[in-house]
This record gives structure tokens, C-alpha cells and sequence, in this order.
């Protein structure tokens, strides 16, 4: 896909892959950091806030167990009647604040053999300090833990956390501390009791707002403050475990109860959310306070933070788009012109220069290499157009010439309408290029025939106009004097007087008398024709010597005469029959021109002709034509 | 027409006999029993609260209300004064009661294998129950006591004896080495305050041999002899109660949440589902189990009555038919 694309988009594309990429990773690194940061802070934050919170329990407690042992000292210093009891009891939870009740419990039987055990108890109602007795209602007060446990353990105790039923009739906890007797008897119990309910008050008071919130447990475990208020007294922390079947809360709640403080991954009791849990001991207790920070305002806060970072990132995506287009246009823009340009180039105009653009980079290169491949382009192009000019004369000279050849020799056939004393035919195939042959025949009177064929050297105009002066001067020259020897002698003079044309003409020129068969003849340099009489016998028109015309003047031309009887046929022919060539390169030759002749005894001028000229074009068997090919016959038949 | 009206007439004589069969006390108004129970509110009653709520009790002419009961709340006494008619009670707590002249007669022994455990801090040497010898041991005291002390006599062993009211803190602060545990409710505790099983030993009474019924249901004499109909519904209603919470636990484990949050006793559903799971089959038996549902053996009794004989606690023992005069609700 990427292939199809254009170099800027695939440029785009890919860059902002990358860059995408390379912000995915700072992204996800900086969140991956954030939230360490923020669970850092949160938990110092938590950790701090906890142990504040516990110190501040601690503090309440401390003094409320000091109140605690102050009153038992007194107690078991002095000797008090149950009045100062009452008194001092009553003096304790006012000036306490935290207290919510105090009582001196005497074990029964201390005073007597009938006592039957009293508890002095003093309480902070709403109306002020109310006191009772507790053994009196049934509420058995040797019995309960804040008794006996001190008793038992003979020291002062935190109790649990409990529902004063028939005491304090609240939720409270209890700081009791053994009373002895100098004597070491146990005396009784004196205590101090804390209501639970501004420790709720106290936790609800954090500044934890919608994060979390904090809970206390006891001791063992049970919860005494909880944002649940079902929880509290009714769950512990293990029986929360158990009903959840969590293990891990177990754990936690077996480090919590043991006294030490941590920070932890934690699900909220109620909202089961991912949390964390910040505990620390109140030592004097023996409770744990837990603060619980919600898992999702730190996601929360990463979140915003992605946000931004996401914003930015998009835009910078954006400006980096931007930028890359803008990059990939200026560097792909010389190399769109370029191609425009070569298009137009690929079209064939050449004209239009490259506009090549500044610089020294590869498509400063390329651009100027297309510059130089248009500029030789266009040399090349005007070079092929002159040489085609040239080429064009040359063919159009030749067709000229070719032109004139074919108008100066006859060429309609009979020539002499109404001659039955003789036949002529003859046949003119002229080569591409070299040409010159020529042939004429004309009656210089009624009985007197004058059969002309010669080959012109040289090609094109000048050869074709050399042919027609020769034409016309021989044609003059035997009306005037019909005589082949003194004709061509004069025609040579002519012709060499004509300056350095180096031009020549070969010529065998006859003259017959149509009435007897008497022929006269000269020969200037030409193939010598031959007679193939009416019997059959083939033979060659006598040497007689003479040169070529028009090449030197001043030269003599000889008369030779032969008989023509009826029946006997003169046949003429240029160097182009004999010198044909077959594909190997091989003549046609006087000796196959004379076996083919002798075959062809008794036909017509035009049969003969055509008979021998198919000879040769067999023989060529279409190789390229070197010279023009001229066959021409004279049949004889007598005269009528 | 005459033959279809006779028809009809025997087919709704037929019915309402039937009705009557089923429940001889259903006619008339339904009579009001308050039942009093041992302890407040938990799982341990909760046959129960399902009878109660699924209309077993009303269903055998029945107007039932049940009184929770706590520390201090003696049923016994409670029956005595006339403050309830019937009350679930310790069988061995049923005896001293009757020796010392209060007239109950057992409608049904619901609890018959005993959940009674001792349980000692590992980390304090209690590995094996010699272990307790000379240790500080805290006991629920009275005839709660009297398979412990038989089963101390018994193995020779004297432990420092520490009186265990109403919790387990004292032993969870490791003011005493051993204390005594009901398996349903005490064990689970020790668990829900953060001690691992592994942390402690627990024997129960019932593996050493000292295993005796537990709850009951019982009346007055008296009432027995006024009401014996609707003294066996109630046992029968009852025991269908229990059958029923064993049917449907989660169902009867709602009915238990509802009754302890009502009188807001510190309850929690982990705690009373553990309690139910581990009484039922203290209460009906499972297959090879030697007893019967909501049946005192005589051997069991007399098992009973000897062990408090021994330890003094009474002095004699009523005969099993007097103390047990119905066995109305003997059949399952």
C-alpha cells in the first residue's frame, strides 16, 4: 500500500508513525512514572496522615489512662467512704473531657464477709454527672472483661471495644486498672471509659473528603470505627476476610492487629475498589488505624495528566504533519516539475528548457542531467532532420532523373502502327540509384529504322541530363546524316566538348533498311547485341572496335554491317543483364544470356524480350538490383 | 343428586378429621408460648426462628414469641417465675435444675452430640491435653463444667481454674493458657480475632469421651401436664424448624442476620454461617450418627446424670420417663 502512496504521503505516513511511536512510548513511560510519583506522595501523604491521626488517638488515650491510674492510686492509697468515692469519681469525668465514665469496682467480699461486692460509677450525661451503682440491676460487673481482665492479668487493660448494656449503656472502651490491697489482696478495678463515638467523629473529621476514608480496628480485629456503621462491632477485619474469602485481607489484618504499620494495595471493604491502605498501630490500645486512599484519584490524576500530555502530543502530531508535508512538498515539487518536464519532454517538444532549481542535490542532478539529455535530444533531432533533408533531395533527384530517363525513352508499344515488316519491344527496369541506360528507336524515313541503346555513366540528374543531350543530339545528328559512325563520331565531339563532366555514354547505334535487311552500325563501347537468326544460330554483332562516347574527343568511329534476313531478331541489352547477380554474388553472364537466347528462337520481340528479362529476374531471385536492366529486340520480318 | 351431596358431605367430614389428626391443637384460638431462649440471638437457635417465620409454629395452633436470652438470663428461672413457658436449656443445666427442685421436663433434645471444645495457646506448650497440667484454664463454670472436670478427673490432671464469663478475651490476651470453647461459636472467634488454626490446639470433649447432649427444649412439669398437645407441637414444630434450616441454610442464615440485627447483637454473617454449618449436624444426624433427631437416649441420661453425680452437682436424677415424659417428637 505504502508503495502506491506518493514520496510525501509515504514521507507523512511514515514519519508520523515514528514520531506516534516514539510519543506512545514517552507517554506511557510518563504515566508509568506519574502514577510511581503519585503513589509515592499518596502513600507518604497517607503514612503521615495516619500517623497523625493514630498519634492523636494515642495522646486521648494516654491521658485517659493516666486519669485512669492516678484515680487507682488514690484509691488504693487512701482510705475513702463510699461518698468520696462517689465524689472523686465524679470529679474525674468532669474535668476529663474524654472521659465519658469512671468507675471503682471493689471486689466482693473485700469488705466483709457480706459485702457483696459495690462499683461506684460516675457518667457524663447531657444534665451533668449521674452515679450508680452497678452491682445494683443485675449487671453483673465481675463478670465483664474490664473486670476481669485486669484482675486476671494484673495489669491495667485496654478492653475491647463493647456495648456498655446496664453501664454506660454505649459503645466504649475501657481503661481498667487493678487495685491492690497493701497487703497484696486484689481490691478491685477502677476505670476510666472512652465513648467510641468521637472516634468516629475523629475519623470522619480527616481531611480525606471523596479519596478514601479511615477505619480503626481493635485489638483482635474487630472494627470500632468504620464509614459503615454496620461494620462496627459486628465485622472484624478476619470475619470481613472470612465472608470475602480473601486471604490477603486476612494477612493484613494479622499485621495490623501485631502492631505494625505499613502501606499496602488494598479493596475497600464496602466499594471494593482498588485502594491503598495506610495502617499504624495506637499503641496503648493495641488498635490499628487504617487510612484508605482510592487507587482511582491517583488514576484519576494520571489521567488528567495523560490528557494533557495526549492534547500536546496530538498537536504536536499535527504541527509535525504539517511540517513533514511541507518538507516533502519542497523536496518532491523540483522532482514533480521534473517529471512534468520530462513528460513534456517524453511528448517531443524539446524546446521547452528544464527549469533546473538551485542547489547541489540529487535533483539538481538529476534535473540537469535531464537538461543535458534534452539539449542532446535536440542536436540529435536537428542532425536526423538535416540528414533526412539530404537523404530526401538525393531520393527526389533520383526520382527526377528517373523522371527524365523514363520520358526519353519510348515506351509505347508498337511504336509504328500499321508496320508489319518489323517488331521491336523493349523494356527498361531502371536500379533505385544508378541509372543511365538508354534506348531509342526512330524511323529516319519509311524504310530506314534506326535502333539506339547505350548506358550513361554516372546517376541521378546530371546522368539523366546527360542521356537527354545525348538523345537529342544523336536524333539530330542521324536525320541530318543517317549515317551510325559519323553520327556518334560528331556526337562524341559534342558531348566532350561540353567541359569536365567527366560524364561518357556507351552506344550501339544501327541503322536498318526495313526493305532489305541491310544494317549499318557503330558501336561506342557497348555490349555488342546479338542476332539470333531465323534457324536458330546466335551470333554476336561483329567487334568493331570504338570507345566510349563523349569521354575524349576527336576519336573515329567505325561502320561495321551486318544482314538481317525475315525471321531474324536483333537483340540489344545493357551491362545490367550480364551483370546481374544472384544472392551468392554470382553474374548472369554472356555465356547464360547466349543458352538462354538460343532457347527462345522463333518468339515474338516482346515474348523474347520478356523471356529473357524473367531469365534474369529469376536468376537474381530478388536480390537488390545494382544497375538498370535494358532488353530490347529487333525482329525482322521482312518486307511486304 | 342425593348421592352427590352425601359424597360431598363425607368428602369435607373426611377433610376436616384429617385436619384435626394433623393438628390436635389447632382448634380454636392459637395458644401463646414464650420461648426463651439460652443465649441472644444467633445461629444457634435458628430452628428456631424458622419455624417461627415459616409458620410451623402457627401451623400446629401455635402463637410462639421468642425471648432472647444473655448473660445474666437463666431459662430455668426464667420458667420458673413464669416469665416463659418453655426455654432451650443445657441438658446438664436441665438436670441441676431439676435437683435442686425446679420442676422441667424435656419436650425435646435438639442438640445431641456435644460442640463442647478446650482449646490452648500452642505458643504457651498446649500440645496435647496433659499439657493443661498445672496451667491456667478458664471454664464457664457450674454444670457447663461438668464434662471438663470429668474429663480432667478422669485423665488426672488439675489445672489452675480461671471463671470465663461471656468472652474469649481473656484468653485472646493470654491471661489464661486453655479455655473452654463451644465449637460452633468460640472456636470461630478465635479464628475472627486473627488467630490461625495453626496458632492453637483444640480438643473436643466429644473425641475424649465426654461428649453429652447439649440444648433442649423444656417446659414445667405443669405446663407439660396442661399443654402436653401443644408442648409436643412445639418439639415437633421445632425439630421441623431445624430440618428446614438445613434444607434451605442461606435462607434460615437471613432469618439468623435478621433476628441478631434486631436486638443488635454484635453479629456477623461469616460467623453465624460457620455457626449453623458446624451445629446442624449436631442436631441431625448423618448417616451412622447413633442418634435421633430431637431424641434423649437413655444412655446418654444416664450418661449425663452420672457424670454430675460424680462431681456432686446433683443428687439424684429423676427416671428418664419422668424427665422425658413425652417422646411425642421421638419419631423423625
Amino acid at each position: 500500500m505504502l508503495r502506491n502512496m506518493s514520496i510525501g504521503a509515504r514521507m507523512s505516513v511514515l514519519v508520523l508513525a515514528a514520531a506516534g511511536g516514539v510519543l506512545c512510548l514517552i507517554a506511557g513511560y510518563g504515566a508509568h512514572r506519574s502514577r510511581l510519583v503519585l503513589k509515592d506522595e499518596l502513600e507518604a501523604k497517607a503514612r503521615a496522615l495516619g500517623a497523625a491521626t493514630a498519634f492523636h488517638i494515642e495522646v486521648v488515650e494516654r491521658s485517659v489512662a493516666k486519669t485512669a491510674e492516678g484515680l487507682a492510686m488514690a484509691v488504693s492509697a487512701l482510705p475513702l467512704q463510699p461518698a468520696e468515692v462517689d465524689d472523686l469519681l465524679t470529679r474525674v469525668v468532669e474535668t476529663n473531657a474524654e472521659v465519658f465514665g469512671s468507675a471503682a469496682a471493689f471486689e466482693p467480699g473485700v469488705f466483709g464477709q457480706k459485702d457483696p461486692g459495690t462499683a461506684h460509677y460516675a457518667m457524663a450525661r447531657s444534665g451533668g454527672v449521674v452515679l450508680k451503682n452497678l452491682a445494683e440491676g443485675g449487671y453483673a460487673y465481675e463478670t465483664q472483661d474490664w473486670y476481669v481482665l485486669p484482675k486476671e492479668l494484673k495489669r491495667p487493660v485496654w478492653s475491647e471495644p463493647y456495648f456498655d448494656k446496664g453501664g454506660g449503656d454505649i459503645l466504649m472502651a475501657t481503661y481498667s486498672v487493678p487495685v491492690w490491697f497493701r497487703d497484696g489482696r486484689f481490691m478491685g478495678v477502677v476505670t476510666c471509659d472512652v465513648s467510641l463515638a468521637w472516634l468516629s467523629k475523629e475519623l470522619t473529621s480527616l481531611p480525606l473528603g471523596e479519596q478514601g476514608y479511615a477505619f480503626l480496628i481493635s485489638k483482635i480485629g474487630t472494627l470500632i470505627a468504620h464509614p459503615t456503621r454496620q461494620f462496627i462491632m459486628n465485622e472484624s477485619i478476619f470475619s470481613l476476610a472470612e465472608e470475602r474469602q480473601d486471604p490477603a485481607l486476612r494477612d493484613l489484618g494479622r499485621r495490623m492487629v501485631r502492631g505494625e504499620s505499613g502501606f499496602v494495595p488494598f479493596r475497600s471493604f464496602t466499594t471494593r475498589k482498588d485502594s491503598y491502605l495506610a495502617f499504624s498501630p495506637i499503641p496503648s490500645t493495641g488498635w490499628s488505624l487504617g487510612v484508605v486512599f482510592y487507587k482511582d484519584i491517583i488514576t484519576a490524576k494520571v489521567n488528567a495528566l495523560g490528557r494533557t500530555q495526549l492534547a500536546l502530543g496530538l498537536l504536536g502530531i499535527l504541527l509535525l504533519f504539517v511540517l513533514v508535508l511541507w518538507i516533502s512538498r519542497s523536496i518532491t515539487k523540483p522532482l514533480k516539475e521534473l517529471d512534468a518536464a520530462t513528460r513534456v519532454l517524453a511528448s517531443g517538444d524539446l524546446e521547452t528548457p528544464l527549469s533546473i532549481p538551485s542547489g547541489d542535490d540529487e535533483v539538481v542532478h538529476l534535473s540537469s542531467s535531464f537538461e543535458a539529455m534534452r539539449l542532446d535530444l535536440k542536436r540529435y533531432m536537428a542532425d536526423l532532420q538535416a540528414t533526412t533533408a539530404a537523404r530526401e533531395r538525393v531520393a527526389r533527384e533520383l526520382q527526377i532523373a528517373h523522371n527524365i530517363q523514363m520520358s526519353l525513352v519510348p515506351r509505347t508499344f508498337p511504336p509504328f502502327l500499321g508496320r508489319e515488316d518489323f517488331e521491336i519491344f523493349a523494356v527498361l527496369d531502371p536500379a533505385r540509384e544508378i541509372g543511365g541506360d538508354l534506348y531509342d528507336f526512330l524511323l529516319l524515313d519509311p524504310f530506314h529504322l534506326c535502333v539506339i541503346i547505350g548506358d550513361v555513366s554516372g546517376k541521378g540528374i546530371p546522368a539523366a541530363l546527360f542521356m537527354a543531350v545525348t538523345r537529342s543530339f544523336l536524333r539530330a545528328f542521324l536525320r541530318e546524316a543517317p549515317d551510325p559512325a559519323a553520327a556518334l563520331a560528331r556526337l562524341n565531339d559534342e558531348l566532350a566538348s561540353q567541359g569536365d563532366t567527366n560524364m561518357f555514354v556507351t552506344l550501339f547505334c544501327t541503322i536498318i533498311d526495313l526493305r532489305t535487311g541491310e544494317a549499318r552500325f557503330t558501336n561506342g563501347g557497348h555490349n555488342p547485341p546479338y542476332l539470333l537468326r531465323a534457324g536458330g544460330a546466335l551470333e554476336s554483332i561483329p567487334l568493331i572496335g570504338g570507345i566510349v562516347v563523349g569521354a575524349i574527343p576527336d576519336m573515329p568511329y567505325k561502320s561495321g554491317a551486318f544482314q538481317l534476313a525475315p525471321g531474324d531478331a536483333l537483340v540489344l541489352y545493357t551491362d545490367g543483364v550480364t551483370e546481374a547477380e544472384d544472392r551468392a554474388g554470382g553474374f548472369f553472364g554472356e555465356e547464360r544470356a547466349e543458352a538462354e537466347l538460343k532457347t527462345l528462337q522463333g518468339k515474338s520481340a516482346e515474348d523474347l524480350v520478356r523471356a529473357l528479362r524473367g531469365k534474369v529476374a529469376a536468376f537474381a531471385e530478388g536480390a537488390q538490383q545494382s544497375d538498370d536492366i535494358t532488353v530490347m529486340a529487333f525482329k525482322y520480318l521482312g518486307a511486304k | 343428586m342425593r348421592r352427590i351431596l352425601r359424597s360431598a358431605l363425607i368428602a369435607v367430614l373426611l377433610a376436616s378429621m384429617t385436619e384435626a389428626g394433623a393438628s390436635k391443637a389447632g382448634a380454636g384460638e392459637p395458644l401463646p408460648v414464650r420461648l426463651i431462649l439460652q443465649w441472644t440471638h444467633q445461629a444457634q437457635f435458628a430452628g428456631c426462628y424458622v419455624a417461627l417465620e415459616k409458620g410451623f409454629y402457627k401451623a400446629r395452633g401455635l402463637d410462639v414469641s421468642l425471648l432472647p436470652g444473655g448473660p445474666g438470663i437463666a431459662p430455668a428461672t426464667w420458667l420458673e417465675e413464669g416469665k416463659a413457658e418453655a426455654g432451650t436449656i443445657w441438658l446438664t443445666d436441665a438436670l441441676v435444675a431439676r435437683d435442686r427442685g425446679v420442676p422441667l421436663v424435656q419436650l425435646a433434645q435438639i442438640v445431641n452430640r456435644s460442640n463442647l471444645m478446650l482449646v490452648g495457646w500452642k505458643n504457651k506448650g498446649i500440645r496435647v491435653l496433659g499439657d493443661v497440667e498445672g496451667r491456667r484454664v478458664s471454664l464457664w463454670g457450674a454444670s457447663l463444667d461438668a464434662p471438663f472436670d470429668g474429663l480432667f478427673k478422669a485423665r488426672g490432671l488439675r489445672v489452675r481454674r480461671v471463671p470465663q464469663y461471656d468472652s474469649i478475651n481473656l484468653f485472646l490476651q493470654g491471661g489464661v493458657d486453655a479455655c473452654s470453647a463451644m465449637s460452633y461459636n468460640e472456636a470461630n472467634r478465635i479464628y475472627e480475632a486473627g488467630v490461625d488454626p495453626g496458632e492453637v490446639t483444640a480438643f473436643a470433649l466429644r473425641d475424649l469421651g465426654f461428649g453429652l447432649p447439649e440444648d433442649g427444649l423444656y417446659c414445667l412439669e405443669s405446663y407439660f401436664k396442661a399443654h402436653r398437645p401443644e408442648c409436643e407441637a412445639l418439639a415437633a414444630a421445632t425439630m421441623d424448624g431445624w430440618r428446614e434450616a438445613a434444607r434451605d441454610p442461606e435462607g434460615a442464615l437471613r432469618l439468623v442476620m435478621r433476628y441478631a440485627r434486631s436486638s443488635h447483637v454484635p453479629a456477623n454473617e461469616a460467623h453465624m454461617r460457620w455457626m449453623l454449618g458446624t451445629i446442624l449436624p449436631s442436631i441431625l444426624p448423618a448417616p451412622g450418627d447413633p442418634w435421633t433427631p430431637g431424641h434423649l437416649s437413655a444412655e446418654d441420661y444416664v450418661r449425663a446424670a452420672g457424670l454430675l453425680k460424680g462431681q456432686d452437682l446433683i443428687r439424684t436424677a429423676v427416671p428418664l420417663n419422668v424427665f422425658r415424659p413425652s417422646e411425642a417428637s421421638h419419631a423423625p
